[in-house]
């Protein structure tokens, strides 16, 4: 969905904001939408990561903590219509974009190049808690470990697709 | 020649400089072929949707297993 070009990236993203908000019943979602130009270029043009030798978990880790920290949805998700889960709309909406993103992504590497076709899974439980542990991350601060999280929830679902451990 | 622009209609603009003021949100259609960053296809590659009617499907699948995972709890 992103890292594919400036406007297919844009228009990708706002398509999936303006559906899955509407999807889980919020209308007129508030967004400044200006800012998720800037946030994409932050995320694909980050020095930290060479983007250019990143692998799909880094690039997406970079958009999230770039998302999360410039705080685009400034609508508040209805916290008695999602019990459990803290108000954190842009955190919840990056990691929604990070899993689909991640649905389908290839790898690329010396033995070959995998495809990870199945869909992370998130219990209830989990799912708050990365919220809640993603809120405060930044460009600067947080989204290594995010890359890694990313990668062995990938791990998880496709097995076969994780550096060998022997 | 005109260009189209899709528009986003869940989606709203919020201007700061004009106080109650609201827009949509509508970005202009591409035309001819898509070039990609240099980095697209590194070391491995995000899923690359087939167009937004793709990306429209997979939203609503993501908010239908949200909304099953934390409504009527």
């Amino acid at each position: 969905m992103i890292f594919i070009n400036p406007h297919a990236d844009l228009t990708n993203v706002l398509q999936f904001i303006n559906d899955f908000s509407k999807s889980i019943g919020i209308k007129n979602l508030d967004i400044d939408a200006r800012s998720i130009d800037g946030i994409i270029k932050g995320a694909v043009f980050d020095g930290d990561y060479d983007a250019e030798k990143a692998s799909p978990f880094k690039k997406v880790a970079s958009f999230v903590a770039y998302f999360v920290a410039e705080k685009p949805i400034s609508s508040p998700f209805p916290f008695e219509k999602f019990k459990n889960i803290k108000n954190h709309q842009n955190a919840i909406i990056a990691l929604e974009i990070a899993i689909d993103s991640l649905h389908g992504a290839k790898i690329h590497r010396n033995d070959g190049m995998f495809i990870l076709s199945n869909r992370i899974e998130i219990s209830e439980h989990s799912y708050v808690d990365i919220i809640d542990a993603i809120t405060d991350i930044t460009p600067q601060d947080g989204k290594r470990l995010l890359a890694v999280l990313l990668e062995q929830m990938c791990y998880r679902r496709n097995p076969t697709c994780e550096y060998p451990t022997q | 020649m005109a260009r189209g622009y899709i528009e986003f209609d869940n989606l709203v603009q919020a201007d700061s400089n004009v106080a109650g003021k609201s827009q949509p949100v509508r970005a202009e259609k591409t035309s001819g072929s898509i070039r990609k960053y240099a980095q697209a296809n590194a070391s491995g590659e995000l899923y690359q949707p087939t167009g937004l009617d793709d990306v429209m499907a997979r939203a609503q699948k993501a908010g239908k297993r949200f909304r099953k995972t934390f409504s009527d709890k």
